[in-house]
């Protein structure tokens, strides 16, 4: 139960750590509460740990040009606190009131949660949901991937032994909508079986725009399309009880693991999907009734 | 070979100037190089929340964290609180209300509650909860914890 060897190096700017990565073996780590652990159990051996925690310019969290930028560094706990976070996405301070636990979440980054890209976290599922940009950087080039191409596999991603992850560029939602989020877990901090989020945009009663992903059941966060497209387009009043099982669970792969069996979470999938359906219109009347008192 | 290197840090109001492998485990230096046996290590894979201590005031799982990590920080550990003779007022609610048994995860405990009462609004039993399930307890079956907490928040300023 401890480490294997390694050597530390403890870059201050974003060019000396892009430097560092040149070496064979490397490793980075930010909040390390996934890489300790693998590394405390000898199923990670990095020959060098790049710390990047003293690089300043990776904990921004800005609203630029209609996008909520978030530095891959922003502490889960940070994330909770920000206002301007909460302002624009009361989704994201409440999903990531679930990851871990408060202790964990006060050194966890988004960076290394997306990075590290466990299919029932919150942050990827966020990422996923949002159409989050990843904003990647190596020595030469800067290059920007959506959530949907980054995430590729259960803990594997596009990013490149020799990048960086800078940013997360979430754009902003331009109509009025509700949100809702929701997951099922053993034990308050735990990974999810299943965790479900949901925006609807709505103008003049008619969903207008609409996004679902549900994480936990499958190798990626799976983003339920085809549910998408056949609510766009509905006024509100129309029931989501039209959609049927099968429907909902299409595009959803579960394993099986320790926790729950495939069939149990296929089993419960559209009682939370449609619980933050309903959810996210109640949420949406409540904001305009809010804003007409 | 690694390079050992050297760190600062400020442990409970003491400056100390130390050398380190990079792998030493904060847990580890704590309480081997250190000597400062309070914290304990359970798990040492971040699940247990034995070895919690606080870093520039936040806790910390510091089998999750390199010493080397900790350079020109300050670090808070359980030998911080009272002494046998006087207990701080957080051990004296885990006394009362007999909220410890073997006292293995206790320091853990003891930690994570410092901050919960100064960062936490703790009003109802279900955010008390919460705020302690990332610390185990195999003894108390948590009833007692979560009484002793409940104490304390009501003695406490309102935050």
């Amino acid at each position: 139960m401890k480490p294997a060897k390694f050597d530390y190096i403890n870059p201050k700017t974003l060019d000396e750590a892009l430097q560092a990565l040149q070496i064979d073996d490397v490793k980075l780590i930010a909040g390390g509460q996934s890489l300790v652990p693998l590394m405390n159990y000898r199923l990670s051996q990095p020959s060098t740990i790049i710390d990047i925690n003293s690089i300043k310019e990776l904990s921004i969290i800005d609203v630029i040009n209609e996008t909520l930028e978030i530095g891959s560094l922003v502490t889960h706990n940070e994330a909770i606190k920000s206002k301007i976070i909460n302002n624009y996405f009361p989704i994201i301070t409440d999903a990531i009131g679930h990851t871990a636990h408060k202790t964990i979440r006060n050194s966890g980054t988004i960076g290394g949660s997306i990075a590290h890209a466990d299919p029932a976290a919150e942050w990827p599922l966020l990422a996923m949901l949002l159409d989050c940009d990843i904003n990647i950087c190596n020595l030469q080039d800067n290059r920007s991937v959506k959530a949907k191409e980054f995430f590729i596999s259960e803990l594997t991603t596009d990013l490149n032994q020799n990048e960086i992850i800078k940013s997360f560029s979430f754009p902003l939602i331009k109509n009025e909508y509700g949100w809702a989020f929701e997951e099922i877990v053993k034990r308050s901090g735990d990974f999810a079986i299943i965790a479900v989020a949901s925006i609807i945009e709505i103008i003049n009663n008619v969903i207008v725009e609409i996004k679902i992903c549900v994480g936990g059941v499958g190798e990626t966060s799976i983003r339920l399309s085809n549910i998408e497209q056949m609510l766009k387009g509905k006024t509100i009043e129309d029931s989501f009880k039209e959609i049927k099982n099968d429907q909902i669970t299409l595009l959803l792969k579960p394993n099986s693991d320790v926790h729950a069996s495939a069939e149990y979470k296929l089993h419960i999938a559209p009682k939370i999907i449609k619980n933050v359906l309903i959810k996210s219109i109640q949420n949406y009347k409540e904001n305009t009734n809010d804003k007409k008192m | 070979m690694t390079k050992k290197c050297e760190i600062r840090v400020k442990v409970n109001g003491d400056n100390y100037k130390e050398t380190v492998e990079p792998r030493m485990l904060a847990s580890d230096f704590i309480r081997d190089q250190l000597r400062l046996t309070g914290t304990n290590v359970g798990c040492e894979h971040g699940v247990c929340g034995a070895c919690t201590i606080l870093v520039n005031g936040k806790t910390t799982r510091s089998c999750l964290k390199f010493a080397i990590q900790l350079d020109n920080s300050e670090i808070e550990t359980i030998e911080n609180f009272g002494s046998i003779e006087k207990l701080n007022e957080i051990q004296s609610a885990f006394k009362r209300n007999h909220a410890l048994q073997c006292g293995f995860c206790t320091p853990g405990f003891l930690i994570t509650i410092k901050e919960l009462l100064e960062t936490e609004k703790l009003e109802t039993e279900e955010e008390i909860r919460k705020g302690l399930s990332g610390n185990l307890c195999r003894c108390t079956g948590y009833e007692n914890i979560v009484k002793a907490v409940q104490e304390l928040v009501e003695k406490r300023k309102i935050i």
